[in-house]
């Protein structure tokens, strides 16, 4: 499998622009995940790719070879859909042999190809059946066993894990990955769930109102988001966004009221208007003031099991803090959180 | 108060279904009269009052075997199901793939295209007969198959357009692109997913098509004097008949359509968003 390249790709509905000047490099066998809300253009940017969306700027090149204008059928391309697309009318060893019979591959090699891409997703059992007698979990089984028979470049997967149920979601998430990986897949997987996005890709490119707006690492992406609305996007519960002021002295941040950070942006002025933003677990909780810490009280606990999350309310600011799950707070009580210099980012 | 509203309930319940017997009753009386006397005895059709217990009923193909084997009547039927069958290829070839491009395709003015489709249906065909068969005599089209065919398809097209729609919106489109990433065209999506899919839908649209050529009075009886179809047969010919005759006609018309009701009742029903088990 070779790599993709798009080159400002723009997409528009009218006067929206869909997917919005994006240029994105994929290496072979990587996993990207696009990852956004609703509406942000992820699946549109992905559709497009796989020809299914004229595109009214920019180029596509598959494995080096430009495909813009190429067809779906002819970008050597292979997609997994949200709703599985399973064709109702075959059977499920007919469905996965349909691209392959389209691709003109011999009858044995057919068969192989069925066998074993059956065999990776489990469902060899379920190769005659009809595809209104399968579960969802077994469609999405058949939709991706017939995306990963197809000879292709590249393969899209478009929210495929969204239509199943939370402990399903989980099973097949991990199996996915591995899957992937065994097969030495280049994949672009669309989803608005960040925990999938973080646990999946190699690389998450972020996307907002047609715009990537980061491109990395998950946990570059889970350190040092680029945004406001990354940070508040990625993460559970995500970032905590403190706006504040930089202290006369210079030395520190005046944030949530009362509230002092030890840490100035690079390159700030006293009095400069900033946002700070805190990772939930890059919080300590104090009894006792200090001169770097925030005072709150705390507004409520939510004990998860293997920790708690606990809300406090810091002159007016909720802020978000994770601590052990054998921590005592007690809801209104006072608090005082610090945290390290070294974890606090710098959001514009 | 709570007897009273039992009681009310009651009446309503039975008030409903008397108004249910009421109008099924209406509709069903001509039809079990006419099929009755169709195969009655000559006898029986001028008797009065009608043996109506089935143990007095006497069964005779007789009547019914002169009305088909009377002159025109067997090349009428011929002319029917030609017309009807053209009508149905004429009707499907043209309409299918209007309705599968207002299933597929968001266009400005979609709605009121829609409402136009019907409003066709409201232009009566009276005001029409006089200008068509002008033309036809013109074209020479009048007195053919090929003519009436065509006047049927006109009249059958808003309803198949329509219903063609709503068949191909019941065909996700996902399935298709499904297809076209797979190594079909455009094309060969269509008719490898969901042509398949949508084959059962096509083919309730077809009958109604058939039905609704083959029941057709008023444009064929104008349009045809030598070659009439059965129906444009039926109705000039049976004002001269015999009532036995007349009855024979009647059951031989509405056969068909009946047969036709009880199997696409499923499917119409289906597009209306109503499931019956």
């Amino acid at each position: 499998m070779r790599h993709l390249q798009v080159e400002a790709l723009t997409k528009t509905y009218g006067d929206m622009n869909a997917v919005d000047d994006v240029t994105l490099e994929i290496e072979a066998q990587e996993f990207l995940v696009l990852l956004g809300p609703s509406g942000c253009g992820k699946s549109t940017l992905l559709r497009c790719i796989a020809g299914l969306e004229e595109i009214d700027a920019g180029t596509i090149r598959i494995g080096g070879a430009d495909v813009t204008d190429r067809k779906p059928k002819d970008r050597n391309i292979s997609m997994v859909f949200q709703n599985y697309a399973v064709f109702p009318h075959l059977t499920v060893a007919k469905n996965i042999a349909f691209g392959l019979e389209r691709q003109k591959k011999g009858r044995q090699e057919i068969a192989e190809r069925v066998r074993s891409a059956a065999e990776l997703l489990h469902i060899e059992d379920l190769l005659h059946r009809q595809p209104n007698s399968l579960s969802g979990g077994q469609r999405q089984r058949v939709a991706v066993a017939r995306a990963i028979a197809y000879d292709a470049d590249l393969l899209l997967m478009d929210e495929p894990l969204s239509n199943l149920d939370a402990l399903l979601r989980l099973e097949m998430r991990a199996e996915l990955k591995r899957l992937v990986s065994e097969i030495k897949a280049t994949v672009i997987y669309v989803t608005h769930d960040q925990t999938e996005a973080l646990s999946m890709g190699d690389r998450v490119a972020v996307m907002e109102r047609g715009r990537i707006v980061q491109l990395g690492a998950p946990i570059e992406i889970y350190n040092d988001p680029a945004s406001t609305f990354v940070a508040g996007f990625i993460g559970n519960p995500p970032m905590n966004l403190l706006p504040g002021r930089v202290l006369a002295e210079g030395t520190g941040v005046e944030v949530a009221g009362e509230g002092r950070i030890g840490a100035v942006p690079p390159a700030s002025k006293p009095g400069d208007q900033v946002t700070a933003g805190i990772r939930a677990e890059n919080i300590a909780v104090a009894d006792t003031s200090g001169t770097w810490s925030i005072p709150g009280r705390v507004f409520v606990v939510e004990p998860l099991g293997s920790h708690n999350i606990i809300t406090v309310d810091a002159g007016g600011e909720l802020i978000r803090v994770s601590v052990g799950a054998d921590h005592a707070a007690v809801v209104g009580g006072d608090v005082y959180l610090t945290v390290p210099p070294e974890k606090v980012r710098w959001l514009s | 108060m709570r007897p009273r509203q039992g009681l009310l309930g009651w009446l309503v319940t039975i008030g409903r279904y008397l108004a249910a017997g009421l109008v099924s009753a209406f509709i069903l009386g001509p039809i079990v009269v006419i099929a009755y006397l169709a195969f009655a005895p000559e006898e029986t059709v001028y008797l009065f009052p009608k043996p109506l217990a089935p143990a007095d009923f006497a069964f005779s193909t007789e009547t019914m075997s002169t009305f088909v084997t009377a002159t025109g009547t067997l090349d009428a039927l011929w002319t029917s199901i030609r017309v009807a069958l053209l009508t149905l290829v004429l009707a499907l070839v043209i309409g299918a793939p209007a309705g599968y491009a207002l299933a597929r395709h968001p266009f400005r003015g979609k709605d009121v295209y829609r409402l136009g489709i019907v409003a066709t249906r409201a232009f009566p065909i009276v005001i029409l007969a006089v200008p068509l068969i002008t033309y036809y005599l013109r074209w020479g089209l009048d007195d053919t198959v090929w003519g009436v065919a065509f006047l049927h398809t006109a009249m059958a097209l808003p309803t198949t357009v329509l219903v063609t729609s709503a068949v191909f919106i019941g065909v996700s489109e996902e399935l298709e692109a499904a297809a076209m990433t797979m190594g079909c065209s455009r094309f060969g999506a269509f008719r490898r997913v969901a042509l398949p899919l949508a084959l059962p839908g096509l083919a309730a649209s077809s009958i109604f098509t058939f039905v609704l050529s083959w029941n057709e009075v008023f444009g064929a009886a104008v349009l045809t004097l030598q070659n009439p179809t059965l129906p444009a047969l039926v109705v000039v010919q049976l004002n001269q008949s015999p009532v036995p005759i007349r009855f024979a006609g009647g059951f031989f018309l509405l056969a068909p359509a009946l047969i036709f009701m009880l199997i696409v009742r499923r499917y119409l029903f289906n597009l209306w968003g109503v499931k019956l088990k």
